[in-house]
């Protein structure tokens, strides 16, 4: 079945693995079928996972300091 | 950190609460450093991540939806697209070096990122790579052919069979 295709196609959709026409075809066939979008979510709540096994390190101030100046600009346009 | 403070700060920051923005800086900014570094190997470059992703969740703190997943995996998603972003840009102007980055030596510091450490830990040492390749450099399955030099088929199969073993390891915090 071409579902079962599919199904297996997300986990690297959720990576972003896929190659051009492949991940064309998976988020078309994914906009209209609910048990591959759900496959999908699941997927990519276990790629933010493996954002946090990476160890933290802390930024030096002056990002710190950056991020609250920028804070008081107005937004750029677009 | 239970998640219900960190969603707090982002309620707070979405009404504008500019002293919001210190304290999730201050619980957070190591954990999207260290991403950005571990992808990018450079520090200037993995601050500048830092700066870009902050002044977003300062803009952007109102779209956060709690019904999608913590506010960890909204940072860790807008660190590495961003990072990831950098490293293609950097990459088109100079070949980069095949060098391996050296496997991180310190834990992570949550529960949750502990548990995906031991469940990366007990993958095979190549779906593990094949997976990284994916996640922090950006590779495609036929990039990671090419680097590995083995068939697109037995990549593809690595990366499934790493997520699915991931999927398993830590199920009941994807349900």
């Amino acid at each position: 079945m071409s579902e079962d295709r599919f199904l297996e196609l997300a986990p690297l959709a959720a990576l972003g693995a896929l190659d051009s026409p492949e991940n064309a075809d998976f988020d078309a066939h994914a906009r209209d079928c609910l048990v591959c979008r759900a496959e999908l979510e699941i997927h990519e709540r276990l790629v933010a996972l493996i954002a946090q096994s990476t160890a933290p390190v802390t930024p030096s101030p002056a990002v710190r300091r950056g991020v609250l100046e920028a804070m008081g600009k107005p937004a750029r346009s677009g | 950190m239970p998640p219900s403070s960190s969603r707090t700060l982002l309620s707070r920051l979405a009404a504008g609460d500019q002293q919001a923005l210190g304290e999730f800086y201050d619980l957070y900014a190591g954990l999207v450093n260290g991403l950005a570094l571990r992808i990018l190997r450079d520090t200037s470059d993995a601050e500048d991540v830092v700066q870009e992703v902050f002044v977003q969740v300062w803009r952007q703190a109102s779209r956060f939806d709690a019904s999608r997943g913590t506010p960890e995996a909204w940072l860790c998603t807008m660190a590495r697209t961003r990072a990831l972003d950098r490293l293609r840009r950097r990459v088109s102007r100079r070949e980069e070096s095949e060098e391996q980055a050296p496997a991180p030596t310190e834990m992570p510091r949550t529960e949750e990122g502990i548990a995906v450490r031991k469940a990366l830990d007990g993958l095979s040492p190549e779906q593990r790579k094949a997976l990284e390749l994916a996640y922090y450099e950006g590779l495609t399955q036929s990039e990671i052919a090419e680097r590995l030099g083995e068939p697109l088929g037995t990549v593809k199969t690595r990366i499934r069979t790493a997520m699915l073993r991931l999927r398993e390891v830590l199920g009941p915090t994807t349900s």
